[in-house]
């Protein structure tokens, strides 16, 4: 299925309802980010992608709310190679334009659910996409959104030391430490 | 003291000449002014002064722009230096960008270099282990470069001498094969690097499995906070420089102690272009020197001369110290000056996932891997390649970047990506390369860098028996992963290029005889005895150990011999 049905049938399973969602979080930047990669008005559209993707929990807060948008402006600008950059403009473009045409608004607009069943799917279609990916052929697009968000999500500060547990001095080193289901990672 | 050509000569006249600041160039100096020697250490490099020189240092993950990751321009400006794993944004000050002083690579080579005080001591891999004595006699027994000089009793006395100083971690296992060190305390194994240490020396009795020993200061004596050093804060940050001098390096420890002596003089930004050889006196008598900034060109002038620049640079500076007595370079008259060089064969690794365990963790970040000595021709001939590797590996939880169970978007799945995962295993190797005299470094006929100094030709290469023992690691090394209990083991041939090792080590070989190396058993040459090299540059061979250990130990053998000498009027 590609990307364009993909979305098809998804606008057909939540029966096309296309309801402004309000930002379920806080905090989003107000002041203008200059963005060197992306166009300034995906500030929100990137800071609900990555939201969606590492929404707010009860212990830490969302990619989106931290205002992911610029970090993943950032890394997109200096550190994706030209031919991941080149893919990631066309296809990021075309996906805002499959959503306008699909559900009639903006992405950003969409209930949190449409939101969320969008960008799993396109999820799973990277997953088989890049399963048979030619030497040196850019990964799909969305898992090029999706580590950048990763990435800058979980080597912030808000990431690093609330969703991870961050030890800049840990002292020592303890080869049997103890671990109950559930203690998060370190992140370094 | 004034720095410039206004000098006079006996200014700039000094008992030893260190040329270059880097793990053994600190070394030399160190034990010479102890000595009561007035030491003048000439660094090609920028000043950099122990912690207020470490601008990353404390830095978190989250305060560079790229979080520590190579932007994509760097990379393309930089396509050898960036390969460097140690090269990253909260590092890259501390490396020698590609365009600031080129090479030509008649065969592919990567040149990785820190010019600055300090050099390259801030920046290894700090992984220390001592040769045995198969290693000193390896080229006898096997027939390839020249017997060694020298044997493991000669420098295992130098070994506890820079042990007790630098700071060794690591447990006396009472090996063969890899011996003891002057011992701080070990760093621990986890979980599962215990297990497998256990299981792989069951399935294969023959072979050892330790921990990791390495020049971190698990528990700093009186001698090391004399240094101003304390004890290593498990940060793994150390690149960038450690303002807790947790691990030694020349700026933390080496160059601040002979500093105190008095009798050091550091003039950086000083590129050592030639040594002056006197015919009249038979021997060499100082250096040329192009300042690096305003390349006013300045002689310098001492008595005994250390070379110290690391393995190519010194190298290439012997060979473009030309007189009528060394016409081919300083001391070649056999013509083997830039000749043998090898390097370490790091191109095998393997990774593997592991079952169980699920509910141990670990703690901080330790500076070292577990090791196992070369278990390859140690006795006697056995395989169809000559000698052998050291093999390393560690096990850690997986984090964030790995395949989530279920979907990969959402309020599940970022619970899931903020706990750790599966145990992974990764296995590298650390192969001995055989000197060959068609590995060579030599100088360009007709171009020059910006000191006017000729631009150094790489020409060393793998051969058959670096292939064939790259494939004895990875089917040994899968073995025993699958000996300790692993799946999903997957073998890689990284095809890393000669030189990324940053083991480059030969070109001015120690032997016995004048005829077939370069230098004696002293470091010194045999037919300039005022002259010591004790950098990479003098290794007959490789070994399979990293070498920063066995370079620092003939140093200070070295310079001891050399101070001895100095006030006998000999040299």
């Amino acid at each position: 299925m590609n990307r364009r049905n993909a979305l098809k049938a998804l606008s057909l399973a939540t029966g096309g309802v296309l309801t402004a969602s309000a930002l379920s979080w806080s905090g989003c930047k107000t002041e203008p980010t200059v963005f060197r990669f992306f166009k300034p008005e995906d500030t929100k559209t990137l800071d609900q992608i990555g939201e969606t993707i590492l929404p707010k929990t009860e212990d830490s807060p969302g990619a989106g709310e931290i205002g992911i948008s610029e970090f993943m402006d950032i890394y997109a600008a200096d550190c994706l190679k030209p031919s991941h950059q080149t893919a990631l403009r066309n296809a990021y473009s075309q996906f805002l334009s499959d959503i306008q045409t699909q559900y009639g608004d903006d992405f950003v607009a969409l209930e949190a659910l449409q939101q969320h069943d969008i960008l799993l799917a396109l999820d799973q279609e990277a997953v088989v996409y890049n399963q048979s990916l030619a030497p040196k052929q850019p990964p799909h697009f969305f898992s090029i959104l999706k580590n950048m968000v990763l990435f800058g999500y979980f080597s912030s500060e808000a990431g690093a030391q609330q969703a991870l547990r961050y030890l800049p001095i840990p002292g020592g080193y303890q080869g049997d430490f103890p671990f109950q289901q559930g203690d998060k990672a370190w992140a370094l | 003291m004034p720095q410039n050509t206004q000098t006079t000569p006996s200014e700039r006249s000094f008992d030893a000449i260190v040329i270059g600041s880097g793990i053994s160039g600190g070394w030399a100096a160190k034990e010479l002014c102890e000595k009561g020697l007035k030491t003048l250490i000439l660094e090609r490099g920028r000043d950099v002064k122990h912690k207020k020189d470490y601008p990353t240092a404390l830095k978190n993950p989250w305060d560079f722009p790229h979080r520590n990751r190579i932007s994509h321009a760097v990379k393309e400006e930089n396509p050898v230096v960036s390969k460097c794993y140690a090269f990253r944004e909260a590092t890259e000050h501390f490396f020698v960008k590609d365009q600031e002083h080129p090479y030509i690579q008649e065969k592919p080579f990567d040149w990785i270099r820190g010019y600055q005080v300090g050099g390259k001591s801030l920046l290894w891999a700090r992984q220390t282990q001592r040769w045995s004595r198969f290693d000193f006699e390896g080229p006898a027994r096997d027939g390839y470069a020249v017997d060694w000089p020298i044997r493991y009793g000669d420098i295992a006395p130098w070994y506890s001498h820079v042990e007790k100083f630098v700071g060794i971690a690591g447990n006396p296992d009472g090996l063969e094969t890899l011996p003891d060190s002057e011992f701080l305390p070990a760093w621990q194994m986890n979980v599962v690097e215990k297990e497998m240490q256990g299981q792989i020396m069951e399935a294969f009795p023959d072979r050892n499995v330790i921990i990791g020993r390495c020049a971190h200061l698990t528990k700093p004596k009186k001698v090391h906070l004399e240094q101003g050093r304390g004890q290593c804060q498990a940060r793994s940050l150390c690149e960038r420089g450690c303002p807790y001098g947790g691990y030694f390096s020349s700026n933390s420890s080496t160059i601040p102690w002979a500093e105190k002596t008095g009798n050091l003089t550091l003039r950086p930004d000083s590129v050592v272009t030639a040594i002056i050889y006197d015919e009249k006196q038979e021997k060499a008598i100082g250096v040329q020197v192009t300042d690096r900034l305003t390349k006013e060109k300045i002689e310098f002038y001492a008595r005994i001369i250390f070379v110290n620049a690391a393995c190519v640079n010194t190298n290439i500076l012997l060979l473009n110290s030309k007189s009528n007595r060394f016409p081919n370079g300083l001391g070649n008259d056999n013509g083997l000056l830039g000749k043998y060089v090898a390097f370490h064969n790091y191109r095998g690794s393997l990774t593997a996932k592991r079952k169980g365990h699920e509910d141990t963790y670990y703690y901080g970040r330790r500076p070292t891997a577990i090791m196992m000595p070369n278990f390859r021709n140690v006795y006697k001939q056995e395989t169809d390649f000559k000698r052998g590797y050291m093999t390393f590996y560690t096990a850690t939880r997986t984090s964030w970047g790995r395949k989530p169970e279920g979907p990969g978007i959402g309020a599940e799945f970022k619970k899931e990506m903020s706990q750790p995962g599966y145990w992974s295993i990764y296995m590298m190797m650390q192969g001995e390369t055989i000197p060959k005299e068609e590995n060579h470094i030599r100088l360009s006929p007709d171009k020059v860098d910006d000191w006017g100094v000729p631009l150094m030709i790489a020409s060393v290469g793998y051969d058959e028996n670096d292939e064939k023992l790259l494939q004895d690691f990875l089917e040994q090394g899968e073995a025993m992963l699958q000996a300790a209990g692993c799946y999903d083991i997957v073998r890689d041939d990284n095809g890393w290029n000669p030189g990324l090792d940053i083991h480059v080590m030969g070109g001015v070989r120690m032997g016995k005889d004048p005829e077939t190396s370069m230098l004696n058993g002293w470091s010194q040459f045999h037919n300039c005895k005022n002259v010591f090299v004790t950098d990479g540059a003098a290794m007959t061979s490789t070994g399979v150990q990293n070498p920063s250990l066995t370079f620092m130990a003939l140093t200070a053998r070295a310079a001891d011999y050399a101070a001895e000498q100095f006030k006998k009027d000999e040299l």
